[in-house]
């Protein structure tokens, strides 16, 4: 199939405009690959970020369940719901878009607990403990962990979907596009060959003709 | 006279060509004006709007000189040149030269530029995600 050629006039223009055409294929399937070869690298980039991510979700929650169940033992359920009631806004989160390399992937960041003073929990030596205060801070890296890991697993996904898409591109240009091009160049310079070669075949005749005549 | 297909066909591939470098800024923005904003972006040759991170930012103002802060700008643009080996990106600009070699813990003799390799690309790519950019060398763009 790639070896098909295209339904063209035989004409000098019409080799001219295929191998303007051809370069032109050439030069972006160059580019396409190029593209691919970053994309590729942004997406295994991606995947080790997550990989990471997920792995420091994982430890963080061991250690904030196992934090939790420590605190559960110093306060009543009853105690738990009124300090988490009366607890300030934790983090503020906003979402917007990055791009990378064309590709609009989401970009979420928020404002690190460490900068608002008034966020730390209320501590009251009677109502509160230490444990308390450490399960919140193990629970605050789970949720900015977990935020990022948002961002990253839909820019995965994103960048897979780019990437699958440039593939066919640069197969299309590859197996049907410019071999197609080459092919139908090859058989119009073939063509104008041999008629290079029948005309100088009549000319040859016709002279040897006219000399015959002549000599006559 | 061109087919209705052909026609398509070369459109598509100037389409490509036209593109590929979409996502640079119109104008870039320096580090100290960014600082300044709540929500730091630039907006893009197709309309959107990029945004930098933070964080990214802050790393960049605690390697850079206070009074280079006006003169660095962003996003920092890695140039594709497949002339230096495949994935081998260059950095112009002597600032930002410096900024990399620094985040890369690499030397920099003062040079306006650098040349780094893929491990370097990945790594820097990691620590600043938002405030760098990819772009296709106008060399690539038009060599046949």
């Amino acid at each position: 199939m790639s070896q098909q050629i295209l339904k063209v006039r035989p004409t000098k223009i019409e080799l001219i405009r295929l191998r303007r055409r051809l370069k032109l294929a050439k030069r972006i399937h160059r580019i396409l690959r190029e593209r691919l070869t970053i994309l590729v690298a942004e997406f295994l980039n991606s995947v080790r970020q997550v990989v990471d991510e997920r792995k420091d979700i994982v430890k963080l929650l061991e250690r904030g369940y196992a934090s939790e169940s420590l605190i559960r033992m110093f306060h009543s359920a009853g105690e738990l719901d009124n300090i988490a009631r009366t607890s300030p806004k934790v983090i503020e989160v906003y979402a917007a878009m990055k791009n990378i390399m064309g590709v609009r992937a989401p970009f979420i960041d928020y404002k690190k607990v460490e900068e608002y003073e008034e966020l730390k929990t209320p501590i009251s030596l009677g109502s509160t403990s230490i444990a308390l205060e450490i399960t919140r801070k193990t629970f605050m890296e789970i949720l900015e962990k977990v935020l990022e890991l948002a961002e990253h697993e839909k820019t995965l996904d994103l960048l897979s979907k780019e990437i699958a898409r440039t593939r066919r591109r640069v197969n299309i240009l590859e197996h049907v596009i410019i071999p197609r091009l080459e092919a139908t160049i090859k058989y119009l310079e073939m063509m104008f060959d041999e008629r290079e070669r029948e005309e100088k075949t009549r000319l040859k005749r016709v002279k040897a003709v006219l000399s015959r005549r002549r000599q006559e | 006279m061109k087919t209705e297909k052909e026609a398509r066909l070369e459109e598509y591939l100037q389409r490509e060509l036209r593109l590929v470098n979409l996502h640079l800024p119109y104008k870039k923005r320096s580090l100290a004006e960014l600082l300044q904003e709540d929500f730091p972006h630039i907006v893009l040759r197709d309309g959107s709007t990029h945004y930098f991170k933070r964080r990214e930012l802050e790393l960049l103002a605690s390697i850079t000189p206070r009074h280079l802060w006006k003169e660095l700008y962003l996003p920092i643009l890695l140039e594709v040149s497949p002339e230096y080996g495949e994935g081998a990106v260059v950095v112009k600009g002597k600032i930002e030269s410096m900024v990399v070699s620094k985040i890369l813990e690499l030397k920099w003799n003062n040079e306006s530029q650098i040349i780094i390799y893929r491990p370097q690309v990945a790594i820097l790519r990691r620590k600043l995600p938002t405030t760098t950019q990819y772009v296709f060398s106008l060399r690539l763009l038009s060599e046949p």
